[in-house]
This record gives structure tokens, C-alpha cells and sequence, in this order.
């Protein structure tokens, strides 16, 4: 068999983009992996060592805000992958200036960012406010008490993770050939016949891509934990954050930092296995 | 121009400028702008908004009339602003920082502040003994200068909280039970906040337990940093006491909150706010004369105004409006201080325990 031909001048125009990824990405990773070994306030020693993570896994308080992270991570993305799926699939039908329209409806969280979407909920969720306010004043429903709950932490990481799930999908499903679908009308298959041999299967590189992105950004979001998760509910960014902002403890932050990478990692690694085998070549 | 040179003139621009202010409220001195520190950039790292506002007004804009120095501003956080200067320590950004006193003893500790020499500030001897909370190592240096006093009180609302409150213990009654809201665990204030606690329960300065299991019983129903944290909720009336610092307090009565503030039997805990002159400026003349100017009885009496903050000029004539706001004089004694190298000292431990041992118990927002 012949072996492929490496095209070096096409080799080197991976060049930059791969030196600003080592650059820009890479070092601050060393720097940080290093510092996540050193002493602190919390562990006074004169020389390196595991210390730091030896007290974040072994903690019950730590090991509680890893669960949650993932928790909140994993559960966003099983909410927010079939709703995504759903919404791309109806957008597909939709053809013309109304496409146009939602998809710019649909991106303008993303537009607007995470910091506008969330004081968006924190005007939306309070017992008095324009929701639950007439409801409780008119005695249909107990305060609810959402505010400062894992609840309203995962509905605005739905909210803000479900465009990138959304577009993701709508164009891993326009890449489907129409063909196949005439071809299977042709042979007489049902609706139901058609998704399953045809729209999943080929759109799984699609499910795939936004898992790992939804997944992601539902793991390392600050911005909904800190302002609509309660104060005794951290994750690991607000715990990272509390260590680099109130306590200057940065070995600390640093550990927490490098574990949060690690779970991401495993869980992309774990998830893209387990797609790869369903994923036909 | 060399160093000596420009020391010189800017130590004969500030005396002027001293001479001119002596008295509050008389006509600025009309100097021209001096081409000293012309086309140098003054950065002033320092809180955002109404901090920033004043300190603009009633520093930076005689600064800039004496120097002909522009400034900036670098805004943000304390914690935000602390970690940059940690950061940028070979090469920092900024020339002087605003903060607690806490971040001053823990940045001159980390070497990312410097003292201050006491000749370069003219407007020294008026500032009141209590006021120098951080003390430098060397006798004929300071800190850095106080510019505020601030207090950690109890705050109710008079429409729905009939008795006020007269001690800390009023926190843990039932009847307010998640109906306040806390001062963040992971705020500056708690190091003394929690050795207070300690001591009403048996505890001490180095046994803080007693402290932390009381605390554990406490039904917070809300955490907060800054008052815009609670304020809706005690608009809303699902608040209705809270642990806040004064100057919060009168900024939310100004803006029409129904708020009142009672000083506990066990006395409020009073802090200090600073400035201090980052280590590797590259202005150290014009900073000791931000820090002069900060002093000054007219920068006093206006940041104080502006800030409702109690002012630190034993010298400055204080109206009487602001009299009834600030804890000048007397009123001090309802206040107890502590030792902020202490606070900064202990601080990444008591706040590691008030996280894993207190807040766990609290279901706050």
C-alpha cells in the first residue's frame, strides 16, 4: 500500500495557528499546572508537592462542588442536546426570511452574552417579580424560592447553551443529501423509518460536536453560578474565582483549575469514544 | 528633567498648593498648569462608580491643575485590582491603589506596596491618630494614608422591623431567620466579624470554634458583597435586616431605601480604607502627592460628602449634616478596631473554615 505524501509547504501553513496554540494556550497551562503544586496559606510547606490536590479530592465540602460542577455540566447538556435537536430539525422546515428571522432570534443570547441573559433571570426569578409576584400576591403558589438554587443556575445555562446547540445541528442536519430522503420515499419507508436510518445516524457527528461544546460551556460557566446559584452551592469556576479574588490563594486556584480541565477532558474523551463507535465512517 | 530636579518641584508645587487649601471651602489657588509632569500618565487604580466619581472630583482635578499630569484610571474590585497587582508586580500599570486597610498590610507584606516617607506628606500631622491602622517598619516612613473610615453595623427596615435591633446576637432570631442579609463570608470584614462572634460565645482571637459553630446556626437568607445585592430584596420585602457597611447604608437611604442602622451593644467594627503607592512606580513623587492631596482638609470634606464615609482630618471643621452620618469624634467609641496585619494574616484560613464549615449550613442565594 502506498504511504500518503506529507505536503510540507501545506504542513506549514499549520504553522502559526499551531505556534499561537502553544503559545497562548500551552504556556499559560505549564504556568499554571506548576503553580498548582506550590505552597500556600493553607499548606505552609518549603518545598512542592500534591498537597493542594490531595485536599480538593479529599474534602467532602471540594469533592461536593466537583459533583455539582459535573452535574450541572451533564444535565444542561441532556436538556439542552434533544431540545437543540428538536428546534433544528422544525428549522429546517422553516425556509426564506423566516429562517433568517430565528436564527437571528436564536443567536441574540449569544450577541448580547452571558452577563445580559443572567441579569435577565435575576429580574425574571425573584418570589415579587414579574412571574411569580402576581402569582404568590394572589395566593396561587407559594413563594417559590428559585433564586440561589441549582434550578435557576441550569435554566439559564440551558437558555444560554441552547443556540450553540441549535446552530451546531441545524448545520450538521443541511448537510444530509436529499437524495437519501427521495431515495427512502421511494422505497416506501415511514417518517419514523427515516429518522432512524437516516437523519440520526448522519447527524451524530453533529450530536457529537454540540455535546462536547454544551458540555463544556455548562462546566466552566462562572457567570450563572455566581449570580443565580446560592452562596452554599459552588462550583469549581466560583470556587477558582474565590481563591484567585478574595483569599490570593493562586497554587489553590491553580489545583482547582487543573482539575476542572481534567473532568472536562475525561468526559470529552469518554463521550467522543462512545460516539465514535455509533458514528459510521 | 533628572529625578532630584522634578522631586523638587513638585515638593514646591505641593507645599504651594497646601498653603492655598489651608482653609475649607476658599477659592482654589489659581496656579498654571507646570510642565513638570506634563505628558505623564498618573494611573489610579481604585473602586468604579461613586468612588471613582469623587476621587476624580476632589483629587484628581487639583492634581492634574498642579502637576499638568493627565490621570487614569484603572476600576474595578478590590480582590480584581489586588490579583493584577500580584501579577504585574515586575511591571505594574498602576501608581497608586485604593483599598482597605487588610489589602494594605497584605500588599506591603507581598511587596507589591511601599511605605510612604512622612516629609513628602505635608498634610500628615492633621490626620488623626486612629486613623494610621497599618503601621510601617520604618519610623520615618508610613503605610500608606487613610482616606475613610467605614463601620460594620446592623441595618433594618423601620416599615416592617418595629424594635430595632441592639445586639449581634438579634441575628440568630427566629423571627429573622432568612429574612436577612450577610456580609459575605469571603468578605475583608469577617476575620473581626468572626473573632467578635468567637468571643461572645466563650471563644477568642485564637479560638475562633465557638465562633464558627454559632455562625453555622445562622438562617441568612441572603449572601451579599454589595448592597445593589440586597437592595431589591429588601425593596421587595423579602429582607429586612442585614449586616452592611455604613457608607452602603447612607448611599441606600439617599436613594430612598427604607433603611435605618443601629450600632450593636457589642459596638460596630470599624475599618479603614487606604491608599497606598504601588512598589515600582514609576511616579513616586507625584504619587506621594496623590496621597498628600488625598489627606488635604478640602479632599476630605469632599470625599466624605460624596461618599459618606467618616472623614480622617483631626484638623477639618466638620458640618454639621455630616456630623450626624460619619462616626467623627465621640461616636467612635462605638467601634471597635482591629489590627489589619492580624486580619490579613489569618484571613485565608478563618475564610477557608467560614467556606467549609459555616456556609455549607446556610441556604442562602
Amino acid at each position: 500500500m502506498k504511504k500518503p505524501r506529507i505536503d510540507i509547504a501545506k504542513s506549514l501553513l499549520l504553522l502559526p495557528s499551531l505556534l499561537l496554540v502553544t503559545v497562548l494556550l500551552g504556556l499559560p497551562l505549564v504556568v499554571i499546572f506548576v503553580a498548582s503544586f506550590q505552597p500556600n496559606a493553607l499548606f505552609p510547606a518549603d518545598r512542592v508537592g500534591l498537597f493542594n490536590y490531595g485536599y480538593l479530592v479529599g474534602s467532602q465540602y471540594y469533592l461536593g462542588i466537583l459533583v455539582r460542577t459535573l452535574r450541572l455540566a451533564i444535565v444542561g447538556a441532556l436538556i439542552t442536546v434533544p431540545l437543540g435537536y428538536v428546534t433544528a430539525m422544525l428549522l429546517q422546515r422553516v425556509s426564506g426570511r423566516a429562517a433568517n428571522l430565528a436564527i437571528m432570534g436564536l443567536t441574540f443570547p449569544i450577541l448580547a452574552g452571558p452577563l445580559v441573559v443572567i441579569l435577565g433571570w435575576m429580574a425574571l426569578l425573584p418570589n415579587r417579580g414579574p412571574i411569580f409576584g402576581p402569582l404568590v400576591d394572589a395566593g396561587w403558589i407559594a413563594p417559590p424560592d428559585l433564586l440561589g438554587t441549582e434550578v435557576a443556575v441550569l435554566a439559564s445555562l440551558v437558555q444560554f447553551m441552547l443556540p450553540f446547540a441549535i446552530l451546531t445541528l441545524f448545520t450538521s442536519l443541511r448537510q444530509i443529501p436529499n437524495d437519501l430522503y427521495e431515495a427512502s420515499r421511494n422505497l416506501g419507508a415511514s417518517a419514523l423509518q427515516k429518522f432512524l436510518h437516516i437523519t440520526l445516524p448522519l447527524s451524530l457527528p453533529g450530536v457529537l460536536s454540540s455535546t462536547i461544546i454544551v458540555f463544556s460551556l455548562g462546566a466552566s460557566s462562572y457567570i450563572s453560578p455566581h449570580y443565580l446559584g446560592g452562596a452554599a452551592d459552588q462550583t469549581l469556576t466560583t470556587l477558582i474565582a474565590q481563591f484567585v479574588l478574595v483569599t490570593y490563594n493562586s497554587p489553590m486556584a491553580a489545583a482547582s483549575a487543573m482539575l476542572l480541565i481534567a473532568i472536562m477532558v475525561a468526559v470529552i474523551f469518554g463521550v467522543g469514544t462512545a460516539f465514535g463507535r455509533l458514528i459510521r465512517p | 528633567m533628572s529625578k532630584f530636579s522634578r522631586r523638587s518641584v513638585i515638593k514646591g508645587f505641593a507645599a504651594t498648593t497646601a498653603l492655598a487649601v489651608t482653609g475649607v471651602g476658599a477659592a482654589r489657588p489659581t496656579l498654571a498648569a507646570p510642565s513638570v509632569a506634563k505628558g505623564t500618565v498618573f494611573t489610579v487604580s481604585t473602586w468604579g462608580g461613586t468612588s471613582q466619581a469623587a476621587v476624580k472630583k476632589w483629587i484628581g482635578e487639583e492634581f492634574e491643575r498642579a502637576t499638568g499630569a493627565t490621570l487614569a484610571y484603572d476600576i474595578g474590585i478590590l480582590g480584581t485590582r489586588y490579583s493584577k497587582l500580584i501579577a504585574q508586580r515586575a511591571n505594574p500599570s498602576a501608581d497608586v491603589f485604593f483599598c482597605s486597610d487588610e489589602a494594605l498590610a497584605s500588599g506591603l507584606a507581598a511587596g507589591v506596596l511601599e511605605p510612604v516617607r512622612k516629609k513628602a506628606l505635608t498634610n500628615l500631622p492633621e490626620v488623626a491618630d486612629w486613623a494610621m491602622s497599618v503601621k510601617s517598619s520604618s519610623a520615618d516612613t508610613v503605610a500608606g494614608v487613610p482616606y475613610a473610615m467605614i463601620a460594620l453595623l446592623m441595618a433594618y427596615n423601620p416599615e416592617t422591623v418595629m424594635t430595632a435591633p441592639t445586639s449581634w446576637n438579634d441575628l440568630w432570631n427566629p423571627e429573622f431567620a432568612g429574612k436577612f442579609s450577610m456580609i459575605s463570608p469571603a468578605h475583608s470584614v469577617m476575620p473581626p466579624f468572626l473573632q467578635v462572634i468567637s468571643e461572645m460565645n466563650g471563644g477568642s482571637a485564637t479560638n475562633i470554634a465557638p465562633g464558627l459553630a454559632k455562625l453555622a446556626q445562622l438562617r441568612p437568607g441572603k449572601l451579599h458583597v454589595v448592597y445593589p445585592d440586597w437592595a431589591g430584596l429588601l425593596k421587595s420585602g423579602e429582607v429586612v435586616m442585614a449586616t452592611e457597611l455604613t457608607s452602603y447604608l447612607d448611599v441606600m437611604r439617599s436613594q430612598g431605601y427604607p433603611i435605618e442602622y443601629a450600632v450593636p451593644k457589642e459596638k460596630g467594627i470599624g475599618l479603614m480604607n487606604f491608599v497606598g503607592v504601588i512598589k515600582g512606580t514609576k511616579n513616586p513623587d507625584l504619587a506621594e502627592y496623590f496621597l498628600d492631596l488625598t489627606i488635604s482638609q478640602q479632599s476630605q470634606l469632599g470625599l466624605a460628602s460624596d461618599l459618606f464615609i467618616s472623614p480622617i482630618n483631626a484638623k477639618l471643621d466638620v458640618p454639621s449634616d455630616l456630623q450626624k452620618k460619619c462616626f467623627c469624634g465621640d461616636r467612635s467609641a462605638s467601634l471597635r478596631f482591629f489590627d489589619p496585619a492580624e486580619s490579613a494574616k489569618v484571613r485565608p484560613m478563618w475564610t477557608e473554615r467560614l467556606m467549609t464549615e459555616v456556609v455549607p449550613n446556610w441556604k442562602t442565594r
